[in-house]
């Protein structure tokens, strides 16, 4: 499949999905959703080279981006009091319909067992949402591990089903989406001062620092340069898994470079700033 | 009758569905577990199991099967309960403290989503097709009441068929397909398991206006919560629109909003009993009930009949 041919599919599928998340209720107090591209792409790029038609592609992405959507709303809710209340309820519940939608999605496909490897996959992340939010990890290796965990369960089983889980696209699936959430997460400290992800670095490298204490400029630049490690040896492995991509899937290695050119961008943008 | 003892020939097989629902529950993350386990403890009349069971000895009754149904549905209908505290701000529940309160809304959020997946990880078990079109549709309009609920809050100028349909999303539905489930999954034939899903949607139905009436007949110490709650939190239900048919009622109702005192709350209960408003719901209620009774006559006679026909009575017609 071409380029052309990939991001129309993509749009396609997208286009899906926003019509199964529209309610007009609903879109008047909650945060849009976001239809993540990338994860499209890559729940594409993993069956379409089956036996499966069209139609039944389409859906299956569908299905598998409505469980994540799920997820990402049910993340938006805090336990911050002064949350507008209408807002709170119907991003709840929003949550909760779009999970009951995947649901429907695959008992009218009649695929009981994906129903079942996708529901393992939700299974996974709240495990590891709930290790992230603790900080139940042990060491930065393990709450990095249940980073990558939240970020790739629902794309690994989905993976494991189409029984695409050896092969390189899965991997490079997951590396990707590890990276992404990685620049994010980067993103997010240098703009905002917080992350999830910082917050769990702090935790693990200052034991002696509060939690909502300060830190130095210096143990912020010691925490972007263990975040940058890790976003460094991710791209090392998304570069040599790349190589050994069969049949190259010109829109994939596009996104691919985007998000390792965004990271540069950022990284030399702190760098200058100090 | 307490209502346990109404079924307690199948007390063997709901305490196996009481261990596997511990079961259901274990999580690597010991929180997930603790918290998970904590709503379990909190208890419930587990009605939904019962329905599941009962409406299983009308096909081939095999617990090894059927626990699959009555756990998963019970399992729905506690997911939907802890994100619904995060909805409420909801403090107690069976006078216990609610997840979002002992822990956080963040946590309540995370085992909801983690029950809920158990759920149909063991609804998953089941292999006909049937029953998951049914479960899916069902899990889906359940989330659409919800959200209705919360457009409907406050509104004032809603009327009965609102109401009723609200109420069939909210209660009657889930209730419906535990009969309806039961039956599937041990094979009774369609036109039984189409029977027992009119049986449970007119009990439910009739459950949901009982428990409506109870908002303002009952005390504050047999609720758990202040008598008049759910039209202070904007309810509008079956004896607030009958009450609102006489208009100087209907003017100090919509005056009602979340910064009304109790004072206020309770002269505003007196005035809504003196409009024989709980009287026409009761009779509405029974008209549900009778109607869920009369679905029963067009099944085979036996034990489980007599036991579903004892529970519609208990659950519509209770005090509290």
């Amino acid at each position: 499949m071409n380029l052309q041919q990939s991001m129309q599919q993509v749009a396609v599928i997208k286009e899906k999905i926003q019509q199964k998340l529209t309610h007009s209720y609903l879109q008047q107090f909650i945060v849009d959703p976001v239809i993540d591209e990338d994860r499209i792409l890559f729940f594409l790029s993993s069956i379409q080279d089956g036996e499966l038609g069209t139609d039944e592609v389409e859906k299956y992405v569908t299905t598998a981006m409505l469980v994540q959507i799920a997820l990402d709303t049910h993340e938006r809710i805090n336990n911050h009091e002064e949350d507008r209340l209408k807002e709170r309820q119907l991003t709840v519940l929003a949550g909760d319909y779009f999970s009951g939608l995947y649901y429907k999605l695959l008992a009218d496909l009649e695929n009981v067992t994906l129903v079942r490897t996708l529901a393992q996959g939700i299974k996974l992340v709240n495990e590891h949402k709930i290790a992230i939010y603790e900080k139940e990890s042990q060491n930065i290796e393990a709450f990095m591990a249940s980073l990558k965990k939240v970020e790739i369960s629902i794309f690994e089983k989905f993976c494991t089903y189409f029984n695409e889980n050896e092969k390189v696209i899965a991997r490079l699936g997951e590396q990707f989406l590890f990276l992404k959430r990685l620049v994010e997460e980067k993103e997010q400290f240098i703009q905002k001062g917080t992350s999830v992800l910082f917050e769990g670095l702090k935790k693990f490298s200052f034991a002696k620092v509060e939690l909502n204490q300060e830190l130095s400029p210096d143990q912020n630049r010691m925490l972007l340069r263990i975040c940058e490690k890790y976003i460094e040896h991710t791209k090392e492995l998304i570069d040599q898994l790349v190589h050994k991509f069969p049949v190259p899937n010109e829109f994939l290695l596009e996104r691919i470079n985007q998000i390792t050119n965004r990271r540069s961008a950022i990284s030399k943008l702190y760098a200058e700033e100090g | 009758m307490k209502l346990n003892m109404m079924y307690s020939f199948l007390k063997a097989d709901i305490d196996l569905i009481e261990k596997e629902l511990e079961k259901a529950i274990e999580s690597h993350s010991p929180l997930l577990s603790e918290a998970s386990l904590h709503l379990l403890q909190a208890g419930g009349k587990r009605i939904r199991p019962v329905f599941v069971l009962l409406a299983a000895k009308f096909g081939r009754y095999d617990i090894q099967t059927i626990k699959n149904v009555a756990v998963a549905l019970e399992l729905i209908h506690m997911a939907s309960l802890v994100h619904d505290d995060v909805i409420d701000d909801a403090e107690l529940r069976r006078g216990k403290p609610t997840i979002k309160a002992k822990w956080d809304n963040r946590i309540a959020m995370y085992t909801g989503d983690y029950i809920f997946a158990k759920s149909l990880e063991y609804m998953t078990n089941v292999e006909a097709v049937e029953a998951h079109k049914i479960l899916a549709n069902t899990i889906v309009e359940v989330c659409i009441g919800e959200i209705e609920q919360i457009k409907d809050k406050y509104r004032y100028n809603q009327n009965l068929r609102d109401y009723f349909r609200r109420i069939k999303r909210k209660t009657a539905l889930l209730i419906a397909v535990s009969c309806q489930l039961g039956a599937i999954a041990s094979g009774a034939e369609e036109p039984i398991h189409k029977k027992l899903f009119l049986f449970g949607y007119y009990v439910g139905m009739s459950f949901q206006i009982t428990d409506d009436i109870l908002d303002f007949t009952a005390t504050e110490k047999e609720l758990g919560k202040p008598a008049g709650s759910d039209l202070l939190q904007g309810n509008i239900t079956l004896p607030v629109l009958f009450a609102m048919t006489d208009q100087s009622v209907k003017e100090k109702i919509i005056l009602v909003n979340e910064e009304t005192t109790k004072e206020e709350m309770n002269s505003l209960i007196e005035l809504i009993k003196r409009t024989g408003a709980i009287e026409e719901s009761h009779k509405i209620s029974q008209r549900y009930l009778d109607k869920a009774l009369g679905i029963l006559e067009g099944l085979p006679n036996g034990r489980t009949k007599k036991t579903f026909r004892d529970i519609a009575n208990y659950i519509g017609k209770r005090k509290y």
